[in-house]
């Protein structure tokens, strides 16, 4: 009989058994960090942690959380990699770079796998595929493309050690890749970003006469599968060329810096973690304190297991709200519910309003081609919003004021000045970045 | 003082002797394999009366019928056709054990997609493959190194291909640090190089040459604000099928230059060592046959004729004598590095690519190598052939001067008298200025023949597609 879960031992242990192993690697990564890692060496000491004794789940929260801008600070301080990670260039596998989407300087991280975490990224990522019915000799397509990512080598990895078959597409050459190789080797799953999703369902229905044996699509780099009417919008488009029922979509929540983070299960509440892996908390953004289980906050984790750059109280940047109620996929792993990027969060006269739900509302738009959530400075008088289509400019504009009751205004732009990413979608507009972004995301690419 | 360093020093300095009886070992091997498992070269066996058995030399080779590419291509279609995987006659182990799939590029009709097994992949140019440490390793590459992959055109196996990405799952784990690249957004390229430090590149000698302009026209020196010192390049004809490539591009990025030769669906490699004097074939894992283009026998060493490829290591799909369709002479000469095996010295290209203009016959890279030798040029130019409204054939070239060049009218007629001298036949030549031809980052469209069926309509789709974005 199939199993249910890759690996149902961690998968489903006990809330005791967790907190135990938790304890036990937690000990090991305060002890590795102390001898490798200059910069958490110091935080430690700064905590007065003792590694000499037995360490518990406590003694992490007396250390300060580490913000990114501490560790862009350290890499400029001590370049290229700065004095936190654990390991030399030498022990490196593969090195990568934070997106600069996300990093309100400007400055992209850099990153380092071991081939150690290679392997462990691989396992994690392995629940999330046999989650979504990835099987031996299954072909899945990965339509990313690396570019400075980590993610993707974890993936390969995966797929690799399910003995599933890698083929690799990358995101370009959608129309020939559709045409011909999805003919020639019908694809089982997708591994893409939801905005390459949504478009590359509609190139599929172009170029294929009958529906391929799809059974599910994993979703990552950016929000979309989490967002409903975005998500309702993308399953209808590849249920429309997928000849499997059901067809799912799963979410995988990763980040350059940190790795695999969470994955969606078939139940679709939130995203489980890997408490085995990671430890999870949520802060007051504005603070450093803790919030309780239940409470909307920024996502901080500490890694476990990860031998190159190992974080400790990492702010993510992220919000989420976490839940450890019983999941019905049997799995007693954290849940991460709503995660929405803080810095997408605009802050308009005096309330908090996310990228997320003005994406849900302007989604519900059938004429929709593209659109900008304008974010300046710090506040904001009224929720502003960058069109391409005259003919939503009114419903839209009466939505978003309707659901947010703030001041709304929409503008219309040339299609030319807001050309669709088929890629990654860049949502907020930072006007005030704007020649950054659009010097460095030109795209250049000739093979479409 | 030139270091000579090897990763298999007994595979690689072999005494050629006993190299060649390697090869027939292996080839006996091979036949036996290909007999039993694979439907495609049963039937080629069966087709032309050999026994595998029969084959038991490198002369023995010479009997058995070509595999080319629309033989391929063909196989392919017809097996999709039947619902059945692309590869499945050539695929020699059962299907479960296929790991990756990737495709050719495509660029001479539809792709042909291979797999690998995960076996293949440890000793192949793919991802760190043996091959390609090969390669790295002989010229120089040190634990120390960041090495920046750039290449990636829609998965396709061009430069190694997305096997530098499935690292992932690829045995031997890599022995340096890489950075998984990808072309386009070329300024946060370079970005990444200048933050991360890479100290080796491995592109298209295209990308490598618009990655130094871009970085001029930042307002970077590549030479002085980047810490590159080796590029690696391939995917297209570079320093070893133009010599006078490489002196541009070391000039450009101050960095030594290595080209790499490699065929995909046999996933060979000839890469160049620390002498730069060809590209040495890895002859302990395939077998390299030179044959007339016209009679299909084999031609005696150092003729040049076109590249007939065997697999020898292969698990998945080997390919037994495929016609690469490209033009090559080889030197079988010991190298100073050591090395024993065959050196491509010289690349002319596809045997299909060769123009036929008012009843001359050329190759491209004749005229490219004529570009690349006049200083004023950039390097880059297209050759546009038609026909006038009498049917005749008509024959231009637009060559891009660099931004200093200022009298034109003499750069034209040197153009023009240089492209006469090489190929006996006079172009009607435009001058373009620098950046006027665009840019492409992998496999540069140089040839328009707008003779054939179809190709005006073709490449105004593409311009219209290149705008779209």
């Amino acid at each position: 009989m199939e199993k249910h879960h890759w690996n149902a031992k961690i998968e489903c242990m006990t809330r005791e058994e967790l907190t135990a192993l938790q304890e036990m690697k937690l000990g090991n990564l305060f002890r590795y960090v102390m001898e490798n890692s200059p910069f958490f060496r110091r935080k430690l000491d700064r905590a007065h942690i003792d590694v000499s004794h037995p360490v518990r789940i406590q003694h992490l929260l007396e250390i300060a959380p580490t913000t990114r801008e501490e560790l862009v600070e350290d890499q400029l301080s001590n370049p290229p990699f700065g004095s936190f990670p654990c390991v030399t260039l030498d022990k490196a596998a593969a090195i990568g770079q934070t997106g600069i989407g996300f990093s309100i300087s400007g400055y992209r991280l850099t990153t380092m796998a071991t081939h150690s975490d290679v392997n462990t990224q691989g396992a994690l990522l392995m629940r999330n595929l046999w989650e979504g019915g990835v099987r031996p000799t299954h072909k899945v397509y990965v339509a990313d493309d690396p570019r400075y990512n980590l993610i993707l080598i974890y993936m390969t990895r995966a797929i690799c050690d399910i003995n599933a078959v890698i083929v690799y597409v990358a995101n370009e050459r959608s129309k020939r890749n559709a045409q011909f190789t999805a003919r020639a080797i019908p694809p089982n799953h997708y591994f893409l970003t939801p905005t390459y999703a949504h478009y590359l369902a509609g190139v599929i229905k172009q170029e294929q006469e009958k529906p391929l044996p799809i059974q599910s699509i994993f979703g990552w780099g950016e929000p979309g599968f989490s967002i409903p009417t975005k998500r309702k919008i993308i399953q209808q488009r590849w249920e429309a060329i997928s000849s499997s029922r059901p067809f799912r979509i799963f979410d995988i929540y990763a980040m350059s810096e940190a790795g695999v983070l969470a994955g969606a299960c078939k139940k679709g509440y939130g995203l489980h973690g890997f408490e085995d892996s990671v430890i999870y908390e949520v802060l007051d953004p504005n603070s450093d304190r803790v919030l309780d289980e239940g409470e909307r906050g920024e996502l901080v984790i500490t890694h476990l297991t990860c031998g190159a750059m190992p974080l400790i109280r990492y702010r993510t940047g992220d919000l989420v709200t976490l839940d450890r109620s019983p999941c019905e996929c049997g799995r007693t792993h954290i849940r991460l519910c709503g995660i929405d990027r803080l810095a997408d969060t605009i802050n308009v006269a005096g309330q908090t309003i996310f990228a997320d739900d003005v994406e849900e509302i302007l989604h519900q738009e059938d004429q929709l081609v593209n659109f900008r959530i304008v974010k300046e400075g710090d506040s904001m008088e009224a929720l502003k919003v960058l069109l391409t289509d005259r003919g939503i400019l009114k419903s839209a504009e009466t939505n978003l004021r309707k659901r947010f009751n703030v001041p709304v205004e929409v503008e219309l732009r040339d299609v030319n000045s807001l050309p669709p990413y088929i890629h990654r979608n860049f949502r907020v507009f930072y006007p005030e970045r704007n020649e950054v972004y659009q010097e460095i995301y030109n795209f250049q690419s000739t093979v479409e | 003082m030139k270091e000579y360093r090897y990763w298999q020093r007994d595979l690689e300095t072999m005494p050629r002797d006993q190299l060649l009886a390697f090869q027939e070992y292996k080839l006996r091997s091979m036949m036996k394999y290909v007999w039993d498992r694979s439907a495609f070269y049963k039937k080629k066996f069966i087709e032309s009366g050999i026994h595998w058995q029969d084959i038991r030399t490198l002369e023995d080779l010479g009997q058995f019928p070509l595999t080319t590419k629309s033989e391929l291509r063909k196989n392919e279609i017809s097996c999709v056709e039947q619902n059945r995987a692309p590869y499945a006659n050539i695929l020699c182990v059962p299907e479960e054990n296929v790991s990756v799939i990737m495709s050719t590029a495509g660029t001479t009709g539809v792709p042909i997609l291979m797999p690998f097994t995960a076996e293949d992949r440890y000793h192949t140019s793919l991802a760190f493959g043996t091959s390609c440490i090969r390669h790295l390793y002989s010229v120089g590459i040190e634990k120390d190194d960041i090495f920046l992959y750039v290449y990636n055109m829609g998965g396709a196996i061009v430069g190694g291909g997305a096997g530098f990405i499935t690292i992932g799952g690829c045995p031997p784990n890599p022995p340096i640090p890489i950075i998984p690249g990808h072309i386009g957004k070329s300024k946060l390229l370079l970005q990444t190089m200048r933050t991360i430090g890479v100290t080796w590149l491995y592109a298209t000698p295209s990308f490598v040459f618009y990655l130094g302009e871009l970085a001029t026209k930042m307002g970077l020196d590549p030479r002085r604000d980047f810490k590159l010192r080796k590029l690696t390049v391939g995917g297209e004809p570079g320093p070893i099928a133009i010599p006078e490539m490489r002196k541009k591009i070391e000039e450009v990025w101050n960095a030594d230059c290595y080209d790499g030769w490699g065929q995909a669906e046999t996933q060979t490699r000839a890469h160049e060592c620390v002498e730069k004097c060809g590209g040495h074939a890895i002859e302990d894992m395939h077998i390299y046959e030179v044959i007339d283009p016209e009679t299909k026998k084999s031609l005696p060493p150092g003729e040049m004729g076109v590249l007939v490829v065997t697999s020898l290591n292969g698990i998945g799909a080997p390919l037994i004598r495929f016609d690469v369709n490209d033009l090559v002479r080889f030197d079988y000469e010991k190298c100073a590095c050591g090395r024993t095996s065959a050196r491509i010295t010289h690349i002319r290209g596809r045997t299909d690519d060769m123009l036929k203009v008012r009843s001359v016959r050329f190759y491209p890279e004749e005229i490219q190598k004529t570009i690349q030798a006049i200083p004023e040029s950039t390097g880059r130019y297209v050759v546009i052939v038609d026909k006038d409204s009498m049917g005749r054939d008509t024959f231009m070239v637009r060559v891009e001067y660099r931004k200093d060049v200022t009298d034109l009218d003499t750069l034209k007629k040197k153009v023009v008298s240089e492209i006469k001298n090489g190929i006996g036949l006079s172009p009607t030549v435009e001058l373009v200025a620098e950046g006027g031809l665009g840019r492409s980052a992998i496999k540069t469209t140089t040839i328009l023949d707008f003779r054939k069926p179809g190709a005006r309509e073709a490449y105004e789709e593409k311009i219209k597609l290149s705008k779209a974005y």
